[in-house]
């Protein structure tokens, strides 16, 4: 039970920090049945459905991560991910935000297993180039950062240095804490801060290279 | 280039817990990243939740299992602690019974002790008992000698004196005393 311990901990720290539900969790509820850690609680114990909607809610998210750490297989690499947290789920303790940060952790090893295994880097699955042109057609009187799509707005972040688009991804996109974050990447909460912050700063310089403000 | 003077690290933090604010630019391009799918039910959710069920399957037949190899244990555990037990057994009855020219000594000079007493006692009766008594006196003679040397013995002494000890026990000794 390697992870059991782990939990413990990342639940805690997450308590500790927010106790807030990240936004997109909140919106995605539907009902009041729907309260993450009775939906979790209930997938623990059998629920079948419980599970599938928290796979539903969470999955997506996850996919975006893996994606920045291991590119195209990240379809892969998250199914298999997905296949531990199904495998082990009733034996994770802690509450919705332990849960988050316990399949990032499932992903991230995953996807690191991964690229031991291919002996290749994480790349950018998008070219950069084409970043502002990925705009649906009706968006005639936007700018096209104004109708980022999500995956250009991911292939953007990808490009920042390695450490700061994983903490970008997982605080925003994954929805953690930055004491989390730090549980899962092995840093200290402070540095985690500090490449975030940094990142973004990053960010916004690649958006205005794009497009420069007028 | 005005963006970044709104970039402090306090707005950051909170643009990285998903609020809306922060330079307009970046708080799009977060809000993207984040966005909710648009595609359907994912590929890998049918093997997601496959897995989810064998592993439900999977602990209740284990849980069932459970049972039968505790069962098992047990019976192993119970097995062993009898042929211990059993061993045990046997190594005293064996120590007793292969030791009788080293170990009889002792015990005779214990019985012989407490039958110095006994033994005078004794000795009239037996010198009464080869001669005469050897039909006749059987339930009398338990009670008188018997209990002296090993009282707590009484219950074990009795069923197997009774017949045997009594008979072979008291021509035996009974013969160098007479």
């Amino acid at each position: 039970m390697p992870f059991r311990g782990k939990c413990r901990i990342i639940a805690r720290v997450s308590h500790a920090e927010e106790l807030h539900p990240p936004p997109w969790l909140a919106a995605d509820r539907t009902g009041a049945e729907h309260e993450p850690d009775a939906l979790l609680r209930a997938a623990r114990e059998g629920d079948e459905d419980a599970f599938r909607t928290l796979y539903r809610q969470i999955h997506p998210r996850l996919l975006r991560y893996v994606r920045t750490l291991v590119g195209d297989d990240a379809e892969d690499v998250t199914s298999e991910a997905w296949l531990h947290i199904a495998r082990d789920i009733a034996i994770f303790e802690g509450d919705i935000n332990g849960f988050r940060g316990w399949t990032a952790t499932i992903a991230r090893h995953r996807a690191l297993d991964h690229l031991r295994h291919r002996k290749r880097r994480p790349v950018a699955h998008t070219p950069v180039d084409e970043l502002p042109e990925q705009t649906a057609p009706e968006d005639t009187e936007t700018t096209a950062l104004n109708s980022l799509s999500t995956e250009a707005a991911l292939a953007l972040i990808a490009r920042l240095p390695h450490d700061q688009a994983e903490i970008i991804i997982l605080r925003v996109v994954v929805g953690l804490d930055a004491k989390t974050v730090a549980k899962i990447i092995g840093k200290r909460p402070g540095a985690v801060r500090t490449a975030a912050h940094r990142g973004l700063r990053r960010l916004e310089h690649l958006i205005n290279d794009l497009e420069p403000p007028r | 280039m005005n963006d970044d003077s709104g970039l402090d690290p306090d707005t950051a933090e909170r643009m990285l817990r998903g609020e809306p604010t922060g330079p307009p630019r970046l708080a799009r391009l977060l809000t993207a990243a984040s966005a909710p799918p648009q595609t359907g039910p994912a590929e890998g959710e049918r093997a997601a939740l496959a897995a989810y069920r064998a592993a439900r399957l999977g602990r209740r037949a284990r849980r069932g299992r459970r049972i039968p190899a505790l069962l098992s244990l047990k019976a192993i555990l119970i097995g062993l602690a009898l042929l211990l037990t059993g061993g045990v057994a046997v190594a005293a009855t064996a120590h007793h019974l292969a030791a009788p020219p080293r170990d009889r000594r002792p015990h005779r000079t214990r019985t012989a002790d407490t039958s110095t007493t006994s033994l005078t006692r004794d000795t009239p009766r037996r010198s009464v008992h080869p001669t005469a008594r050897r039909p006749a006196p059987r339930p009398a003679h338990p009670a008188p000698p018997r209990p002296r040397p090993t009282p707590h013995q009484k219950n074990k002494t009795h069923p197997i004196n009774t017949p045997k000890g009594k008979a072979k026990g008291n021509p035996h000794k009974g013969a160098p005393g007479a």
